[in-house]
């Protein structure tokens, strides 16, 4: 941090040529070593996850009697050893990945579209309908989050996994709201909305050609930090007992009985708890590098 | 005895597009108590050039180059080094005095931490002086400004509590960088009366920033006129005026009412935009614009020429007779 | 100042009666009731019945809803379903201390951590030293609590035999590291990734480049112009950030066994012991109304712009 004057790099080189921001914001994101490899990451889980309990010959709840909580072994065949009841671990872990990866996307996806709405509405509505709207969120966010979807999942009597990502988006949209109010009456303040209004351009074209690409961006960066947000709630959730109930399983609930497990069987907890850190960093890593190719400062 | 002397200074900047060069082969002597203007449009140069002597480009750029201050090599020292030498013996004035101050430390902590620092001075002494240089700068009611928060200035008080930061230590180079573009035209001729005060009652040489030829006119006894990264006329401040050389400083001049070549005629812009940095013609950089262009133009970039007794000028035109 | 802050409660009364409403109808309105485990057992439908008249659950919600109303003026959070012969108030004044003293010995330990680490990784903005220091906090934000504490339980507790796995101790200091650090460690990554985006962000502004042209040293430059303008993202983290802590981390309180209200929530959510859960909820938002009070006054003292009014 020693520069002073740092404007003049980008200004330069946006005067030098008339590539699309879009073009731009890829080209720095292919740039970014650590978010393009995380994506591969997530790729491959997402497919595994998929694919390795389909394939499997063995099934997630399958009793191998013989071998209860033997640890990871390629001889007999259980990669990630079993646990306590003698299930297989490998496919379970997968499995789980199926539901943690799932309960975050949906959960984000419900809260993206609550979110959106209710941002845009009251941006664009504005006046004293959109501060009452901003009011309302006001008094949601003195909830505590954790604490709001335990109270729902409890409520709703919720042992269901439509349920708890329903629940995790009910709540979670707030901050999305937030973003696309902000963002929406901001760029309606900006001196070329003003300037397309004078020239008499119709509001729908406004909106898809300025309003909409300036939001577009930091939603995408949200919603890439709200999936792992969303899979570590769904995980707490699981671990408390108030998620996914067994024969089903995820993430936080392998790793709930991994902990009880922690002495005699610590390999339990390491597999679930690996892959499970490892989605959060690669959402993470995608989500900053988003951030910074879309929102370039040179830091 | 000149104080500042700057040969063959080249700025780059490397960017997501390769490499931009900002400034290329700026040379200048500055005198002791000189007032010595740069002209140009945005973008040509003319900031960066001093940025670049003092060590404040942004971490992507580089210079090169020599930069000698009372004969001290300065370009490219080590931040020990420079921090002796910047607000100490160069002091500098930025163009928006609204964000150049920082917003939660009182006027007068700002104006004496430098001379604290490089003096030794303690708070008393460091304010008595302070007084001295707020009376110099025309605030009046110095003591309350000085414990106000910049907010509490309007935006021509807060250009004179710049200038009077910069000039705590009693610097021998003065760089103004566009001082006055962000401000009302009145307080813009009460800013410039504090500089001309300034060059008229002390040593301190100083160097002017602007795209505004008026400001120039006034106060500088020299002026370089920069475009593209390049000095494209240099000389004393007549016959830049007068004897105008290069048909960028005619364009310039034409532009601005009061300065017409002819009255009678109407304010003449200059036709076209600026190079981009990357994509320089490879001649002469004005002679896309230019009125007066030959084929040669294209290819030859046009040394400074010299025209007795001390005008340069860059155009192919000058080797004419 | 005065009646800044005065119109600033003022305006939190009707919030925090919002929510007291919202949060009532919501679990008011859920199927089946607290005695409901019982009522398919052998217990005497009459008891249920009178149980249900003693804590005035025959009576229609808005009766209800102003009878819980009439006790929150005065402090009465209502008695406990779930535990008998406890009050609501008495669960959270056995729980809320430790769950504080937790909480913000973490917040403090992450403050404390988390800016230095800040501070040093802008210092050294791309460079090792910075990507070290920030792939640790990346490391910290994403290794979930539920996984760093019963490793740290099983390391230091089990293997090393140094410190407690569980249990409380009347908060000796002992008991408090591992919870403390489990805590402490997504602080620490939050904090050092907020410090280092705001002074960097900071330090490309107009006074910062006044700053240098003075011929600052770096130390001066950065603490005394950076980073009070990098705190004002940092205060906006930590006032919800304290609430958060201060009510308890479900998860650390589960794990190390500890008494306080976090645990107390998830029990009563479980339990539909719907007082408690209510009684929680409602501390956690008048903590959050009060700190972000506190954090817009923070916001004055750190910018004097703000302070007009």
């Amino acid at each position: 941090m020693t520069g002073a004057s740092p404007t003049v790099s980008l200004e330069m080189a946006a005067r030098a040529a008339g590539r699309s921001p879009w073009q731009d914001a890829w080209r720095r994101f292919k740039r970014n070593r650590a978010a393009m490899v995380s994506i591969g990451v997530i790729v491959v889980l997402a497919l595994s996850s998929i694919l390795v309990p389909a394939l499997s010959s063995r099934a997630i709840e399958d009793v191998h009697w013989d071998y209860l909580t033997i640890a990871p072994s390629l001889a007999d065949g259980f990669w990630f050893g079993t646990d306590v009841n003698g299930r297989d671990l490998f496919v379970r872990t997968f499995y789980a990945g199926r539901i943690s990866l799932a309960i975050g996307v949906l959960a984000t996806g419900v809260a993206l579209i609550i979110g959106v709405i209710y941002g845009a509405v009251a941006g664009y509505v504005g006046g004293w309908v959109g501060n009452v709207m901003m009011r309302f969120c006001d008094v949601l966010y003195a909830l505590p989050t954790l604490f709001f979807i335990v109270i729902l999942v409890t409520v709703l009597g919720a042992k269901n996994i439509l349920f708890v990502f329903m629940c995790i988006g009910a709540v979670e949209w707030l901050t999305m709201a937030r973003i696309v109010r902000g963002q929406t009456l901001s760029v309606r303040q900006k001196e070329y909305i003003e300037a397309a209004r004078a020239i008499g351009l119709p509001t729908r074209i406004i909106l898809r050609r300025y309003i909409i690409p300036n939001v577009i961006g930091p939603v995408i960066v949200y919603v890439t930090l709200l999936i792992p947000v969303n899979i570590l709630i769904e995980s707490y959730l699981s671990f408390l007992g108030l998620g996914v109930q067994e024969p089903m399983t995820s993430w936080g609930l392998l790793i709930s009985q991994g902990a009880a497990e922690l002495e005699n069987a610590p390999w339990m907890i390491l597999f679930p708890a690996t892959f499970l850190t490892l989605t959060l960093f690669c959402f993470n890593f995608i989500g900053d590098g988003l951030r910074d190719a879309l929102d370039p400062k040179d830091y | 005895m000149s104080v500042l002397v700057c040969t063959d200074l080249n700025v780059r900047f490397r960017t997501d597009y390769g490499e931009i060069q900002a400034v290329r082969d700026f040379s200048l002597t500055l005198a002791k108590g000189e007032c010595v203007g740069v002209v140009g449009e945005s973008g040509s140069g003319k900031s960066q050039t001093f940025m670049a002597m003092l060590g404040l480009l942004a971490d992507n750029g580089r210079a090169t180059g020599s930069v000698k201050l009372d004969g001290q090599e300065i370009l490219n020292a080590p931040r020990s080094l420079l921090n002796t030498v910047r607000g100490s013996r160069v002091g500098m004035i930025f163009q928006d005095p609204m964000s150049s101050l920082t917003p939660f430390l009182k006027v007068g902590e700002q104006m004496c931490e430098g001379l604290m620092h490089h003096q030794g001075l303690s708070m008393s002494a460091a304010r008595a002086r302070a007084m001295e240089v707020l009376e110099l700068v025309r605030i009046p009611d110095a003591k309350r400004r000085f414990n106000q928060y910049p907010h509490e200035l309007s935006g021509g008080m807060k250009q004179r509590v710049m200038i009077g930061q910069a000039i705590m230590c009693k610097p021998a180079v003065l760089v103004a960088d566009e001082p006055t573009t962000a401000l009302d035209v009145t307080v813009q001729a009460q800013i410039l009366e504090i500089l001309e005060g300034l060059k008229a009652h002390t040593d301190t040489a100083i160097v002017m920033i602007t795209h505004d030829l008026g400001v120039v006119a006034g106060i500088c006894d020299r002026v370089q006129v920069m475009y593209a990264g390049r000095v494209v006329e240099e000389g004393p401040i007549d016959d830049i005026f007068h004897r105008t050389r290069h048909p960028y400083t005619q364009g310039l001049l034409r532009s601005v009412p009061g300065f017409e070549l002819d009255p009678t005629q109407p304010l003449a812009a200059i036709a076209g935009q600026p190079p981009a940095p990357d994509a320089l013609p490879p001649g002469c950089a004005f002679a896309p614009r230019c009125g007066y262009v030959t084929p040669t133009c294209a290819t030859t970039v046009p040394p400074l020429a010299v025209r007795p007794p001390a005008q340069r000028a860059a155009c192919v035109l000058e080797a004419l007779p | 100042m005065l009646s800044y802050i005065l119109r600033r409660l003022l305006i939190a009364i009707p919030t925090i009666l919002l929510i007291v409403v919202l949060s009532f109808l919501i679990i008011t309105a859920a199927p089946g009731g607290p005695f409901d485990a019982q009522e398919g057992g052998d217990i005497d439908p009459e008891i249920i019945a009178n149980l249900r008249a003693a804590y005035n659950l025959d009576k229609p919600i808005s009766t209800q809803l102003f009878l819980y109303m009439k006790g929150l003026v005065t402090g009465d959070l209502g008695p406990s379903f779930a535990f008998r012969g406890r009050s609501v108030s008495e669960i959270i004044a056995n729980g809320f201390p430790v769950s504080a003293q937790l909480g913000l010995s973490a917040i403090g330990v992450g403050l404390v951590i988390g800016m230095l680490f800040g501070v040093f990784a802008a210092m050294r903005k791309n460079t090792a030293a910075d990507y070290a220091v920030m792939s640790l906090s990346m490391t910290g934000i994403a290794v979930p609590t539920f996984v760093t504490a019963p490793f740290l339980a099983l390391i230091f507790g089990l293997y090393l035999k140094l410190l407690p796995i569980a249990g409380w101790g009347d908060g000796a200091l002992r008991n408090m590291i591992l919870p403390v650090t489990a805590l402490a460690l997504p602080k620490i990554g939050v904090i050092a990734r907020i410090t280092r985006g705001a002074m960097l962000e900071v330090s490309r502004a107009n006074h910062i480049r006044t700053a240098r042209s003075k011929g600052l040293p770096e130390s001066i430059v950065i603490w005394r112009h950076t980073l009070r303008a990098a705190l004002i993202p940092i205060v906006s983290y930590l006032g919800p950030a304290i609430a958060g802590v201060m009510t308890g981390s479900v998860i650390i309180e589960q794990i190390f066994g500890l008494p306080g209200i976090g645990r107390s929530f998830v029990e009563g959510a479980l339990n539909r012991d719907y007082p408690v859960v209510m009684g929680i909820t409602i501390l956690y938002a008048t903590l959050i109304i009060v700190l972000n009070l506190i954090t817009d006054l923070i916001y004055r003292v750190l910018d004097p712009r703000i302070r007009k009014d």
